[in-house]
């Protein structure tokens, strides 16, 4: 029997001796007299440089994390501030408070934002921090392509805040809907800043995908075979390729549609062949998914809550991984339900219609194995499982609506209704912000150390439960009244004024639940109590290292002999010993059966992602002006590669000793 | 209330150990650990799905996969817009240098699989060889692409079937130039003596993605030159 084999039949082979070490060897984990020692050589090994520069060049995959987690609740207040404008506007009919061109801006940012520098970008950086760390290793796969990520999304998010502040928001919705977005109705910049922005977060997407599919597959801790990988791990992989075949769809459309306005191409233009419906087709190959985008991480986390808080493994693994997985798939083949009201094939509708109802079973699935857990185990009914409540409820509500609207003759009276955004708000809230909050009170002690106050989090979950039925609720009245949506105002004798009144102030009491959550993370992080390594005895790896985990995460590898790591790991934690000390390595692990295969080193800080994703920001933005950004930017992005990748010298002997010729 | 309690000590211990840790007489993990396996006899390089370089190349595969599948559906979508195609007024695209590209990057297949068999031999010398030869072949693919879309014969904006021909074409035009500067970079890396062991998997993995390239080209190249004939 191998050691790997021992470690997978669940009899850990006895421990190492440690080696003489003779002098050519380079230093390794063992090598260190004591644990505090090889703490602080592996902490100066793994650190980034000093000052200024050491934050432009840095690669660790929590600094990045952090930073996207900090930029996406940015750009979640300021769509919430744009949606307060509208409810305040909305309140009375005829109210002048916001005039009609501001509000087209306003709506457009605020689903742009919700979806592209929100969601998106929020749920895959809780994959970039806890991935690596669940998995049990020091990094993510790619270290700089994942600072380029981040840099990529950050001037994308800019770019669409300092086009709206500058009276260039996006004014077509955020699905930006040909012909009303093309160059015949929509003169001016606003459609083209909104073309650029996609392309921007659709490049930090794919990024981030790359490295979860590849740190996830190749980096798990040994022992940690595909049976034994944490929900919330197969979650951000389905996501990951979700994005990987439904975000280069957008890419493509977004730029036929810059490139319709900027050089006269006649991709959507009907006049010279062209058709509006391809974009239609092209954007929502990819909207569709991309709900499930959003929504199947945040099933991720669901599922590690429930564990935890109900004390009990996951009921029914084999099935939910399954049900993720086919939802991953069934996804893609939904997307004509959308376009119900164009002029699609009877055969087309009834197969999509079909489709539709057909992912309600992997969801159904999901869910019920959730209340299982929930009924099998002993709850604790601490804040992130009541957001995890939150969540069922909400959910069904919003689930339930799309099974309504997956059927065609309601849908095409429902179109362009109020029905449609209450649906979308259920789905979304319900989906995916209760369970990021959920989350963010569950993991805010492993992120910094501190735990969240436990009163506060149930008032901020009473205020947002509330504050989202009462916003959402009235929608679905107003709908079946007859109110359109994206209109700025109403007439009093529509009998609207009312409900609307009733929805904002179900958003106050939502804004004041999320000004509590501020509230709640500032005292925390001052005054909280300290969390201590694994303040909820959760079962997954990144409750083995500390709080907040040291810059090179794990000091030995961890080795995992069961589904739920630390509670099957006995008194003494097993750990793989022999990776360097002195060069940035991780350990790959065979992809089925996480079976140790290579120690690869990684690269450390550079400025190279950073200079690239200046130079890709003057490609895409000059390009909202001319073509020719597509020809000089691409130079600036070859010397920014250049930069990135261009080795420094090295010890020239000795090499190759350790590379494996394969036969 | 029990489970309160518990957090409560296990605060404190918490606490305790990040006091000693600032004293300097912590250790590297908060809960007590037993080695069991050792790995430092393992490989530092490897070759092929063993190394990351490899999920990250098939990675960008796939997103290149799917803009190139979202141009060809655009291109059968509007089609369906036109009785002829090409639109009546617009001549077929020139066949000739396209099909005398087409046979150079299938040769160039030649090169690219030499460089990746030398790589995986750690063959310094032959490596730097069909690098060059592999980046003379990259540079005359680029160029008579180059006079391929001017034997289009039709322009990006003259109507919807120019929009797509040249989408299509450009789209895998930005394939051509990448490997054209990554094969580049890998061979002034090798000859100015910089690798270091890494660049091995690197350069088989580039090879990976120059196959990519040109067997995708092979549909595309039917569709944009043969499919308005039939």
């Amino acid at each position: 029997m191998t050691p790997a084999e021992a470690i997978h039949a669940g009899v850990v082979a006895p421990p190492v001796e440690p080696e003489e070490v003779d002098e050519e060897k380079e230093a390794t984990d063992v090598d260190e007299g004591s644990e505090e020692s090889l703490h602080r050589k592996l902490t100066r090994l793994w650190d980034d440089r000093p000052g200024f520069i050491g934050r432009l060049t840095t690669v660790n995959h929590k600094t990045i994390a952090t930073r996207f987690f900090v930029t996406a609740f940015v750009f979640f207040l300021l769509a919430g501030l744009e949606s307060a404008l509208m409810r305040i506007q909305l309140a009375r009919p005829e109210n002048a408070f916001i005039g009609p061109d501001l509000y087209n801006q306003l709506f457009s940012t605020h689903g742009t934002t919700m979806l592209f520098l929100f969601a998106v970008p929020m749920t895959e950086a809780m994959g970039l921090y806890f991935v690596p760390l669940m998995v049990g290793t020091r990094n993510v796969a790619f270290p700089r392509l994942n600072a380029l990520g981040y840099y990529t999304y950050l001037i994308g998010g800019v770019l669409l805040y300092v086009g709206l502040f500058t009276n260039t928001g996006p004014d077509s919705g955020w699905f930006s809907y040909v012909p009303l977005s093309g160059p015949e109705y929509s003169p001016g910049k606003r459609t083209d800043v909104w073309a650029q922005m996609i392309t921007f977060t659709e490049v930090a997407g794919i990024i981030g995908a790359i490295e979860i599919v590849t740190t996830a597959f190749k980096q798990r801790a040994p022992g940690m075979s595909l049976n034994r990988v944490p929900l919330f791990v197969w979650a951000m992989v389905v996501q990951a390729f979700m994005i990987l075949f439904a975000l280069p769809m957008v890419a493509s459309a977004s730029f036929m549609l810059a490139f319709d306005r900027l050089v006269s191409t006649h991709f959507f233009n009907q006049a010279e062949g062209g058709d509006p419906l391809l974009w239609q087709h092209l954007f929502w190959f990819f909207g569709h998914p991309e709900v499930y985008i959003i929504f199947i991480p945040a099933l991720g986390a669901v599922a590690s809550i429930v564990a935890t808080f109900c004390r009990r493994p996951n009921f029914g693994y084999t099935a939910a991984v399954l049900s993720l997985v086919s939802m991953g798939f069934l996804s893609f083949g939904l997307w004509v339900h959308h376009m119900f009201a164009t002029p699609i094939p009877q055969m087309g509708q009834s197969f999509f219609t079909a489709a539709s109802a057909m992912i309600t079973i992997p969801t159904g699935i999901l869910l019920f194995t959730t209340i299982a857990t929930i009924g099998a185990g002993r709850p604790r009914f601490d804040t992130p499982l009541l957001f995890v409540l939150g969540f069922v409820v909400l959910f069904t509500v919003g689930g339930l609506t799309g099974v309504m609207l997956a059927s065609v003759p309601l849908d095409i009276q429902l179109t362009d209704t109020y029905f449609v955004p209450g649906h979308i708000h259920y789905v979304l809230i319900g989906g995916m912000v209760f369970p990021i909050f959920g989350a963010a009170h569950y993991w805010f002690p492993k992120v910094t150390g501190r735990m969240m106050s436990e009163a506060m989090g149930k008032w901020e979950f009473g205020l947002l439960f509330v504050g989202t039925n009462l916003t959402f609720f009235p929608f679905f009245l107003m709908a079946l009244n007859g109110m359109p949506r994206r209109i700025y105002t109403y007439l009093p004798e529509t009998g609207w004024a009312t409900l609307n009144q009733v929805a904002t102030v179900g958003a106050v009491i939502f804004v004041l639940g999320v000004l509590l959550f501020i509230v709640n993370v500032v005292a925390s992080l001052r005054g909280g109590a300290v969390a201590g390594a694994n303040p909820w005895g959760g079962e997954t790896l990144e409750w083995a290292t500390t709080s907040p985990p040291p810059n090179y995460n794990f000091a030995h590898i961890p080795i995992v002999n069961g589904r739920s790591a630390l509670w099957s790991a006995g008194a003494e934690l097993p750990v793989a010993t022999g990776l360097s000390t002195e060069r940035r390595e991780v350990l790959l692990t065979t992809v089925l059966d996480a079976e140790p295969d290579v120690r690869h080193e990684q690269p450390g800080p550079s400025i190279g992602p950073f200079l690239t994703a200046l130079a890709v920001g003057v490609t895409f933005v000059s390009a909202i002006f001319t073509p020719w950004g597509y020809v000089y930017g691409p130079v600036l992005v070859f010397l920014g590669l250049m930069v990135w990748f261009w080795p420094r010298p090295k010890k020239a002997d000795a090499v190759l000793e350790t590379i494996e010729v394969p036969r | 209330m029990s489970a309160d309690r518990d957090r409560a000590a296990a605060n404190r211990a918490a606490a305790r150990r990040d006091a000693a840790r600032a004293a300097g007489q912590g250790s590297a993990y908060p809960i007590p650990t037993r080695p069991a396996l050792d790995v430092h006899d393992l490989p530092t390089v490897t070759f092929g799905h063993r190394d990351v370089m490899w999920w990250g190349t098939n990675g960008f595969v796939i997103v290149e996969t799917m803009t190139l599948a979202a141009t060809v559906a655009s291109y059968f979508y509007l089609r369906r817009n036109f009785d002829a195609w090409p639109p009546t007024g617009t001549p077929y695209p020139s066949v000739g240098i396209p099909t005398l590209n087409l046979v150079l990057l299938l040769l160039s297949i030649v090169p690219y699989y030499l460089l990746e068999k030398a790589a995986k031999k750690l063959d310094r010398d032959n490596l730097v060889k069909w690098l060059w030869v592999s980046v003379a072949f990259a540079l005359a693919t680029n160029v008579l692409r180059g006079f391929e879309i001017a034997g289009l014969n039709t322009r990006w904006n003259s109507n919807a079937y120019g929009s797509v021909v040249w989408a299509v074409v450009i789209v895998h035009t930005t394939l051509l130039i990448t490997d054209l500067f990554e094969t580049l970079v890998l061979a002034t890396i090798f000859a100015r003596k910089r690798e270091q062991e890494k660049h091995y998997p690197d350069a088989s993995d580039n090879s990976l993605y120059s196959y990519f390239m040109i067997l995708v080209w092979v549909p595309l190249y039917v569709i944009v030159y043969w499919v308005p004939r039939w």
